[in-house]
């Protein structure tokens, strides 16, 4: 095979056979496909990341994906390739299944005034964690009687800088009421919203690496966890830790939001299904030995 | 508005006064227990001997995630023998915890517990090794194929072998038809594995 | 209005591809809509995500037992009538008697012959046995 020694210390190219086995991993990991007709794209995408991790061998950086316990490259490679899905209120019907039916459940026992507390795990740039907090306001007809802290948390400093300051394009609101956007944004320039200082101020941005034990070790308990389109980044041994985590995370009775093609059934045995008349969601059992709550 | 934000919380429990223990009355704290000891090796046999009588669903989970995370002999030969018991939960629950495992810490045992007495035991083994990395997944299926008495591990194996993806294992398929030629679930899935092969290799 | 019965549901929960398969194969050529599960979990989200009309569940699965999955369907008010029938590996008696006591109304004994699959398959679901009655 005739090939000119790379220069600059560029990577080695892409063989036929190194595209199929990184999309066979990539399709097993977090199920998305690429053609062969994609192959251009990734192979530009893998070549910057190569780079920018000082790897000379397609075979190196799959091992780093594959290996990586916190998933991180993993994820950033994955959002490079997919066209950025976040925005305001998406699927929204487990915002819909958290206020009519999760909540109540939560605080059917529980005296008014009480601290509820909820976790947007893998908030990436903020939308999750507004979405949320929009939806308590507007649509929990008890959100009045408690007091709710909402956490949110994520590996990639870069994408919390953006969650705290808050700033979005319009695009990303394109599924919200008008009447909210004026509620809860502010004009930020042409086509730009910002999440007005109040709702800003009142949630909790924390970077946190979920399979880190020491970090998550301090972590309080959560009446709800966020955690959509993230435990698919993550090996079996990594998805069962994660499950295990956040199990801990939870009071007993608490419940988990998972993305909506996700499923327990392939993570983790230690959470209920629920049906609710919005969403089937996760709960984690309130009696010993998984008794109905 | 309702939505405040937290004040740096103290630990959601006061430390306790003695270390967790694995037979500690609640069950959050044999799980700390278990979570505790994922880091030590030594722990393995105490924590394979605790699922015995670990009741909880959640500490068995914490025990078994431990031994997945200390990945050695001891735990491997510590949870093998509970391929046998009785609770359902329980051997499903190791069979997927020793998958999940470095492959040659398991090998000795898939070795050792093919030959087992009791045909369910072989079979759990045979789905255990279909799912292992191992260089010897392939021997260890056809030899069930050719050598095991009974339908059900045969068929075990069958799946394994199908579920490899290669063609190579074509001829292996036709032997276990020769040893089970009235078995209609044997005959479909030979044919079934045919026409995969044909399709898409 | 469409006048032809819908057919009966099966949901079929097993973590074997060839058992689902060759299940499948079964009872639709017995005139049964199939749907398939790869886990006790799995499956009991698809039985509360769109309650089937019959269950077929191994026993050995990954994240949730057969028997597991058995007991919490006989917990929830909406699956609770369900008839089930359980796929057994040994014609041991405690098998038998541990399959009915976690709520299964019949079990049959792997490797499971076409007739009896299907002949149990309208039983439990009230279809007639005789001749290829509409599903």
């Amino acid at each position: 095979m005739n090939r000119s020694p790379p220069d600059d210390g560029d990577p080695a190219p892409l063989s036929p056979a190194d595209y199929e086995r990184l999309c066979d991993f990539l399709r097993a990991r977090t199920g998305l496909s690429f053609s062969e007709g994609k192959r251009y794209y990734v192979e530009r995408r893998l070549t910057d990341r190569m780079k920018a991790r000082g790897l000379s061998s397609p075979r190196e950086y799959l091992d780093l994906l594959r290996f990586q316990a916190s998933g991180e490259e993993l994820q950033h490679f994955v959002n490079l390739l997919t066209v950025n899905e976040t925005y305001f209120f998406r699927e929204r019907y487990q915002l819909d299944c958290l206020v009519r039916s999760a909540l109540d459940e939560v605080v059917r026992d529980r005296p008014k005034g009480e601290r509820i507390r909820i976790w947007s795990a893998g908030c990436s740039t903020g939308e999750e964690p507004y979405s949320i907090a929009i939806a308590l306001l507007e649509y929990w007809n008890k959100a009045d009687d408690y007091e709710i802290e909402l956490h949110a948390s994520d590996i990639d400093s870069r994408v919390l800088a953006r969650a705290r300051e808050g700033i979005y394009e319009a695009r990303s609101l394109q599924y919200l009421p008008p009447a909210l956007v004026a509620k809860y944004f502010t004009p930020a320039g042409p086509g730009r919203w910002r999440i007005i200082d109040d709702l800003r101020a009142s949630i909790d941005f924390s970077h946190v690496n979920l399979v880190d034990p020491d970090a998550t070790r301090a972590i309080p308990l959560f009446d709800v966890i966020f955690c959509r389109n993230l435990l698919i980044y993550f090996d079996d041994i990594g998805r069962r830790e994660a499950s295990a985590m956040f199990y801990e995370a939870l009071v007993p009775g608490g419940f988990v939001f998972l993305g909506h093609s996700e499923s327990m059934s392939r993570m983790s045995s230690l959470f209920v299904p629920r049906k609710f008349p919005d969403a089937i969601i996760y709960q984690k059992p309130r009696e010993t030995g998984g008794a109905r709550p | 508005m309702p939505l405040i934000k937290s004040t740096p919380t103290p630990p959601p429990s006061p430390e306790p006064a003695r270390p967790p223990r694995l037979d500690d009355d609640a069950p959050a704290a044999r799980r700390r227990a278990a979570q505790a000891l994922a880091g030590q090796p030594d722990a393995a046999p105490a924590l394979c001997a605790r699922l015995a009588h670990e009741t909880d669903a959640s500490v068995r989970e914490a025990i078994l995630t431990a031994l997945v995370r200390i990945g050695t002999a001891d735990a491997a030969a510590g949870l093998f023998p509970y391929l046998a018991s009785e609770d359902a939960a329980l051997r499903n629950a190791v069979i997927e915890t020793v998958q999940q495992m470095p492959p040659d810490t398991v090998a000795p045992h898939v070795e050792a517990f093919l030959d087992d007495p009791d045909s369910d035991v072989r079979i759990f083994t045979v789905q255990l090794a279909a799912r292992l990395a191992h260089a010897s997944r392939m021997d260890w299926l056809a030899r069930a194929v050719e050598r095991d008495p009974h339908v059900n591990v045969c068929l075990a194996a069958l799946e394994g072998l199908v579920e490899t993806g290669r063609p190579d294992v074509l001829p292996i398929l036709e032997r276990l038809r020769d040893r089970f030629p009235d078995d209609p679930v044997v005959a479909f899935s030979v044919d079934a594995a045919h026409r995969r092969f044909q399709a898409g290799a | 209005m469409n006048n032809e019965p819908s057919r009966t549901r099966v949901l079929v929960v097993d973590d074997a591809v060839t058992v689902r398969a060759y299940t499948r194969q079964i009872l639709e050529a017995d005139g049964f809509a199939v749907e398939e599960a790869v886990n006790g979990l799995d499956g009991l989200e698809r039985a509360l995500a769109s309650p089937p009309d019959l269950l077929i569940v191994d026993v050995n699965m990954p994240k949730m037992d057969g028997y597991t999955l058995l007991r919490a369907v006989r917990r929830e008010p909406e699956l609770a009538a369900i008839p089930a029938l359980m796929i057994t590996t040994e014609a041991k008696e405690a098998d038998h008697a541990r399959a009915l006591g976690a709520g299964a109304n019949w079990y049959l004994v792997k490797p499971v012959k076409p007739d009896a699959l299907a002949l149990s398959a309208r039983l439990l679901t009230g279809r007639p046995v005789g001749g290829r009655g509409a599903a």
